[in-house]
């Protein structure tokens, strides 16, 4: 059988979570001030910690954790005696199968039908977060090559791995960067209330924002019954509104993700790499991805199109990598050629935009700022929104359907969606480009201590209205989107 | 000295600085605290009365009221309607679906009749031990709604359903989504089967097996999930009942459906909604509907089961939600499957069976989503006569047929 997920876990959206992080943070500190080495002993408490949340998704996934841990970290010890690509290779070789035994194969198998399944087949489980602990693990693999100064104990490592708010979902987080954080962090009371803070403005993002977006406010709205819909078609309309919908459910679903998991961490007095900062005000494709799930992006560009680009010097092959490491980066979210063709969308905006550059520079055209900044705005929003399309749909016959509306302009004259909808996602756009707009300018005015104080005053107001939206929309049973991948 | 000197100013505005940002953060917890509390509390209260009244409009429904006209045995027949549960096997067995419009009453005061109780005293007083009626009906409902229904029915009880009997209006042809809570019905392990096998022996209704093909789900492989929980799942369902004991918590469901409530007001005023705004008929969902329907007929001539389909009463004003061209292609369409299944199905049309004075006009004293129309014509609901004149003219077109039936019982279990 074809285990997905933990059908009873400890999300990050229960009651259990709420009382999961005090009651751990209580045991640091305790752990901190009877132990004589509470360093080693608060490591293998958050390595337990870790461990009994991820065993409550499954302890198969368990498991397979453990097993990665202990290989990978035994690879680092080979590679490290001798830094060779051969040594490397074997590494990314035994990653590259786990992902292709534990997140792809099930997928396959699934899709082969009835009469083609193995015992095997049916019995392979696809362990949650597996794509981000094994990044994570190739990360430490190709720095140790590179011969960074790395140390870890075997619990530091299977903490690395196993990270308890980082292990479902990410943010991808490096070894150089947590290994000093594991072994000396220091909780401040700007850290806990930034960390609690962030879990607060998290939750209301996922469990308000994106399931408004999501679900809808009543059965047969929102994005999911949008896409969902075959039977009655799509107009043009519909498709820039689900297209909306979908690109700002998935921000508010794995920002949100994102909050409450380097809240979570901060609490604890771990930094982790931002995931998310305001990406749909980037002004091109390549901003949009130093901005949206930078964890990964980062990651692609470090580990795999810098190899790439520098493997061969012609500007074709640069143009090349950029496309291959697109495509690999949607392929990453699934065995779907919809997240393929995604991905290859994502690099061919990328060269567009390069090659635009390129272009700028040898005709010397100087765009007036607010003509370049508007234009590559409302080009890279709307190729960002189209993009998103077809990593949402069913499938690529579906996403021909949906372009097939877009491109015929007698299919603009009215939705097809409910109009309640509609005006939901209007709204909940615009009113993210509002606060976009009202934060970068209270950003501005943060010397002011009116600014401040207003501030100040008003944050129990804001705290307290985010908590009740929270409870009452709790009601709903959400999952986090990215879980899938 | 002069080193201590210099850092004692610098420390003391330190451990200041400290002190004022604690005190900062401690306002902002307290007053969040404070703030989340207070107006929990006054959302919980503003909910409490909400399912207070709702409770209110249940209870008035589960009663039959006494009067002029009614024996004793008429009330006991119009209540029993309301408890389906305690149906006789011997009697043959009535299943009555269709949307709102067969059983809300929006003028009648508590304990009115509606159509599908009038239909049982009616029939009951032709043969007392005859037939039993039990309401499938629910408020929006489409056709693959309906069939769920039926099947769910038909398995469900001691003696499977002997006649259907459904009201057809353009509003159940135009939706396709089955609710939750009707879904659920695709669970069981009867229904499940059925559903299956529908879909397989039906491959040239496409669509709509496509339709119900969504509603499969895995069979759940223990009978007892409450011994299946983990112990997380089992923490998490203390943790949600100990919160629970907070008003504000326990009334989260409430205040959703309060939130909507108020929403849509805004809505209807924003978007200009009307009751009596054209409401368009998509080509896609309308054909797998048609296609629904003839599954249901399918279904029940397979089963042995009789069908009486009759086209509900239309409210003949302009403007109108209902586009007559539409009307028009639904009669045609179901007509045409009428004839085609003629052995067991029997079409009815009851478009101008009711009178402009017999339908209902939204008011103020409504409740929910229907007081933000007051004053606006109610184009699907009629008053609790109009009910009664429903029934007997099913009971004039059709009621010997299904006394008749009712001595023929359909394929018992």
């Amino acid at each position: 059988m074809v285990e997905s997920a933990g059908r009873c876990a400890l999300n990050l959206l229960s009651l259990s979570y709420l009382l999961f992080i005090p009651l751990v943070w209580v045991l640091t500190r305790l752990v901190n001030s009877v132990t004589a080495r509470p360093m080693k002993a608060r490591q293998l408490l958050w390595l337990a910690a870790s461990y009994l949340f991820y065993a409550t998704w499954s302890l198969k996934f368990l498991c397979v954790l453990v097993v990665s841990s202990l290989v990978n970290y035994a690879l680092g010890i080979y590679l490290k005696r001798k830094p060779t690509a051969g040594r490397l290779w074997v590494g990314i070789g035994f990653n590259l199968l786990m992902l292709a035994v534990f997140k792809y194969l099930p997928v396959w198998s699934s899709h082969l039908g009835q009469g083609h399944h193995s015992w095997l087949l049916e019995n392979v489980i696809l362990p949650v977060g597996v794509s981000f602990w094994t990044f994570e693990a190739l990360s430490y693999l190709f720095d140790i090559y590179r011969e960074e100064d790395l140390d870890p104990s075997l619990t530091e490592f299977c903490l690395y791995m196993a990270f308890w708010p980082t292990v479902l979902s990410g943010p991808v987080c490096r070894m150089p960067e947590l290994l000093p954080q594991f072994r000396n962090p220091q909780p401040t009371g700007d850290d806990i209330a930034d960390g609690v803070r962030r879990i607060v403005l998290g939750l209301f993002m996922k469990t308000v924002l994106s399931q408004i977006l999501g679900s809808g406010l009543r059965p047969g709205e929102g994005v999911d019954f949008g896409f969902n819909q075959m039977a009655r078609g799509w107009t043009g309309l519909d498709v820039w509104i689900l297209a909306i919908g979908f690109a700002f459910q998935m921000y508010f679903d794995f920002a949100g993700y994102s909050n409450i998991v380097i809240g979570t961490a901060r609490v604890f007095g771990i930094t982790l790499r931002e995931n998310f900062r305001d990406p749909f005000l980037s002004t091109s494709p390549a901003e949009f991805w130093t901005r949206w799930h930078m964890s990964l992006s980062s990651w692609i560009r470090d580990y795999v199109f810098m190899p790439l680009a520098t493997w061969r010097p012609q500007v074709w092959w640069r143009h090349a990598s950029l496309v291959i490491a697109m495509m690999l980066f949607g392929f990453w979210h699934g065995a779907d050629w919809t997240y393929i063709v995604w991905g290859a969308l994502q690099g061919l905006l990328l060269v567009s935009h390069r090659q635009f550059q390129q272009f700028e520079r040898r005709s010397n055209l100087q765009l007036p700022p607010i003509v370049s900044s508007l234009g590559g705005w409302a080009i890279t929003f709307c190729a960002m929104l189209l993009s998103w399309v077809v990593f949402r749909a069913n499938d690529l016959h579906q996403a021909r359907l949906m372009f097939h509306a877009l491109v015929h302009f007698s299919s603009y004259r009215h939705f097809v969606l409910p109009r309640n909808f509609v005006l939901m996602t209007v709204v909940i756009a615009v009113s993210y480009f509002v606060i976009a707009g009202l934060r970068r300018l209270a950003e501005n005015m943060k010397q002011s201590p009116v600014v401040l104080r207003i501030g100040w005053a008003l944050s129990p107001v804001m705290y307290s209205v985010a908590v009740l939206a929270i409870v009452i929309m709790s009601i709903h049973k959400a999952v986090f989107v990215y879980l899938q991948f | 000295m002069t080193e201590v000197k210099t850092s004692t100013p610098g420390a003391g505005a330190a451990a200041s600085a400290r002190r004022m940002t604690a005190l900062r953060r401690g306002y902002v917890v307290a007053m969040s605290l404070l703030l989340t509390v207070l107006a929990g509390n006054w959302l919980a209260t503003v909910a409490g009365q909400n399912i207070y009244e709702k409770d209110e409009a249940r209870t008035d429904r589960q009663f039959v009221a006494p009067a002029p006209g009614l024996s004793p045995a008429d009330l006991a027949e119009g209540q029993a309607v309301l408890t389906p549960g305690e149906a006789p096997s011997t009697r043959a067995q009535l299943f009555y679906l269709g949307d709102s419009q067969v059983f809300s009453r929006p003028d009648a005061p508590p304990g009115a009749l509606n159509s599908a109780q009038w239909l049982q005293i009616l029939l009951a007083r032709q043969d007392d031990r005859a037939v039993r009626v039990r309401i499938g009906a629910s408020p929006g409902m489409d056709i693959s709604e309906m069939l769920l229904k039926a099947l769910s029915a038909a398995e469900q009880n001691p003696r499977q359903d002997d006649v259907i009997v459904t009201d057809l209006a353009l509003a159940e042809m135009r939706e396709l989504g089955v609710r939750a809570e009707i879904t659920s019905l695709a669970a069981q392990p009867t229904v499940n089967s059925d559903l299956k096998s529908l879909i397989s022996s039906n491959p040239d209704l496409r669509d709509a097996d496509k339709t119900l093909e969504a509603l499969l789900t895995p069979q759940q492989e223990s009978g007892n999930p409450a011994a299946d929980k983990s112990l997380a799942e089992k923490i998490e369902d203390t943790l949600q009942r100990k919160a629970d004991s907070w008003s504000f918590f326990a009334q989260r469901e409430n205040l959703v459906g309060l939130g909507l409530l108020r929403y849509a007001q805004w809505e209807h005023r924003l978007l200009h909604i009307t009751a009596d705004k054209r409401i368009p008929t998509h080509a896609e969902p309308y054909r797998t509907n048609v296609q629904l329907l003839e599954l249901l007929m399918r279904y029940a001539q397979a089963r042995d089961m009789h069908l009486v389909l009759f086209f509900g009463p239309v409210r003949s004003i302009e403007p109108n939600p209902d586009d007559p061209d539409d009307l028009e292609r639904m009669h045609r369409d179901v007509l045409r499957l009428c004839e085609r299944y003629s052995a067991t199905a029997t079409c009815l049309d009851y478009s101008h069976l009711i009178p402009e004075g017999m339908w209902a006009e939204y008011s103020s004293n409504q409740r929910g989503a229907f007081a933000l129309m007051a004053g606006q014509h109610d184009f699907y609901h009629y008053t609790e006569a109009a009910h009664q004149a429903l029934a007997e003219k099913i009971v004039s077109d059709a009621g010997s047929k299904i006394l008749q039936w009712s001595n023929q019982p359909a394929g018992a279990h």
